[in-house]
């Protein structure tokens, strides 16, 4: 079983700062989504929102066809894992995982093979004496054997060294083929994440930037890469990056580029490559200024 | 899985609560014995479970209480368990366990009044009390789980509003909502509010008004609490 999500005109304020501003969305059911955005882009208070952390001020969730909040029949089925795991300081590993069997989708065994695979020391140990990483995979174990119709994983693997998030990654696949389900993954590790995400979802200032498939979002762009003069030839055409190295310059473009750009660019001798999400994703969000 | 969520609630959370208990009974005990010691060589007739009964036994589940929402109600809404379902099993458990509570200091009573009558002294309470004796099981247990469960509600309720509300705030209501605790005991009038209220010459309503309006007490606390427990946000912890 697996749930969609239909987020309508959903505004969160905190007193004068709307965290959401009438954001609409859609996550289809059964993919793997990518939520995408800059820090206080909204993200988190958008995930509270679907997994009925928090009561929307204004605007409609709809996980299922069904408003998530206090719902005792949609809560179980849907799961949300942030890095602080949303224990107390003095829980043990055990007890969290036994809180798991609370769920009816629940996989006591698997969870026990997870713990197994990350290596994390569940036997007789606080949480708060886990390391940052080994918290990080707890919560990853907790998601994932939480078998959940609509599973969302909040930044949880941020403590994680690389080799643990690429098993991370790469047990999310193989369970997620297993077992269908509809999955949303907040990141800022947009390149590591973006092979696993079948939809993506910009959102800064609390709005929609951008929504789409992956695939076709990616087909909207291009990499353009060789000497720096020639590649200046695809000036007309937006330009989401540029990266030097020698004489070598390599331009990203992005939106319509029309029906005869690629084979332009390949008869002036161009190389093409595919545009990057994390280039898009900057260039799309890069116009609010940083703060020190 | 066909158990009701709050009794699965309930029986979690006590199993949650296990081991800081047992670690609690772990230390007073020893320390009650002791003083029971001491006080059967000074002052032999007089009752130190007694102590133990008005003191450590209320204060430390008190505070236990207090941790209920902010410490527990997260791990459970994360677990896909409702506010609604959370309150009902919380409920159940700390009904259950000022219960549990009454029970066992009415068993130190008897335990205590053994021996005493072993060694052949007579036995004190010296406390005002509903009960004439230890012997008075109903009253007893009347007694000890009401006032217990008042003082958790209070509790219950105290962190709740610091979960729900700014800290400020939340301080400058710990007066209002100690109110039935301080209701239940000026309305049963034992131990300590016993001896003052009758020292200011009160007389305490009819048992069974002072037991039911008691209870109708503890029911608006735990009303109070679900209805600021029911729409929290459940915030994101610092990491």
């Amino acid at each position: 079983m697996t749930l969609g999500i239909e987020v309508q005109d959903l505004t969160v304020r905190f007193g004068d700062v709307a965290a959401l501003d009438a954001l609409s969305l859609h996550f289809e059911s059964g993919k793997v989504h990518g939520l995408l955005g800059r820090n206080g882009a909204g993200k988190s208070t958008l995930l509270a929102a679907l997994a009925a952390y928090r009561r929307p001020t204004s605007g409609r969730v709809l996980v299922g066809g069904e408003d998530p909040f206090e719902n005792p029949r949609l809560m179980p089925q849907i799961c949300l894992i942030r890095e602080t795991l949303d224990v107390y300081d003095t829980e043990t590993c055990r007890s969290v995982l036994s809180l798991g069997a609370l769920r009816p989708t629940w996989d006591a065994v698997y969870a026990e093979e997870l713990v197994e695979k990350f290596e994390i020391p569940v036997n007789r140990r606080w949480v708060t004496k886990l390391s940052r990483g080994k918290k990080a995979a707890l919560a990853c174990v907790v998601g994932l054997a939480s078998r959940a119709p609509l599973t969302i994983f909040d930044e949880a693997y941020l403590g994680m060294d690389a080799p643990s998030r690429a098993a991370f990654y790469d047990e999310l696949l193989a369970d997620y083929m297993r077992h269908p389900r509809t999955i949303v993954i907040s990141t800022h590790l947009i390149e590591e994440f973006s092979g696993l995400f079948e939809q993506v979802a910009i959102i800064d200032s609390g709005r929609l930037v951008l929504q789409g498939e992956t695939d076709e979002i990616r087909a909207r762009g291009a990499s353009v890469i060789e000497p720096a003069e020639v590649v200046d030839r695809v000036a007309g055409h937006a330009v989401v990056a540029e990266r030097r190295l020698g004489p070598t310059k390599s331009a990203t473009v992005y939106g319509d580029l029309g029906a005869d750009f690629e084979e332009n660019v390949r008869s002036a001798g161009l190389e093409l490559g595919p545009v990057s999400l994390q280039d898009l994703f900057i260039h799309l969000t890069a116009n609010r200024s940083v703060k020190p | 899985m066909t158990t009701a969520p709050a009794i699965r609630v309930a029986l979690q959370v006590s199993r949650g609560f296990a081991p800081v208990i047992a670690i609690f009974l772990a230390i007073v005990i020893p320390v009650f014995v002791g003083v029971g010691v001491v006080s059967s060589i000074t002052d032999g007739e007089a009752s130190a479970w007694e102590i133990a009964a008005t003191g450590a036994f209320k204060w430390f589940p008190f505070a236990l209480a207090v941790l209920v929402t902010p410490a527990i109600l997260p791990m459970y809404v994360t677990h896909g368990i409702t506010r609604h379902q959370f309150v009902a099993g919380a409920m159940l458990t700390l009904g259950a366990f000022a219960l549990a509570v009454a029970a066992f200091l009415n068993l130190g009573y008897a335990v205590e009044a053994a021996i005493h009558q072993a060694a052949g002294r007579p036995y004190e309470l010296r406390s005002p009390h509903l009960f004439e004796s230890w012997t008075e099981v109903p009253l007893v247990v009347a007694e000890y789980a009401l006032l217990l469960a008042a003082l958790l509600a209070c509790g219950w309720l105290i962190g709740t509003l610091y979960y729900r509300l700014h800290w400020l705030w939340a301080t400058l209501l710990i007066p209002a909502a100690m109110a039935p605790a301080a209701g239940a005991e000026l309305l049963l009038q034992t131990s300590w509010t016993g001896s003052w209220t009758e020292s200011m010459g009160w007389t305490r309503p009819s048992l069974a008004v002072a037991l039911s309006v008691t209870t109708l007490l503890i029911g608006a606390t735990v009303a109070v609490v679900y209805t600021l427990t029911r729409s929290v946000p459940i915030k994101l912890k610092a990491t």
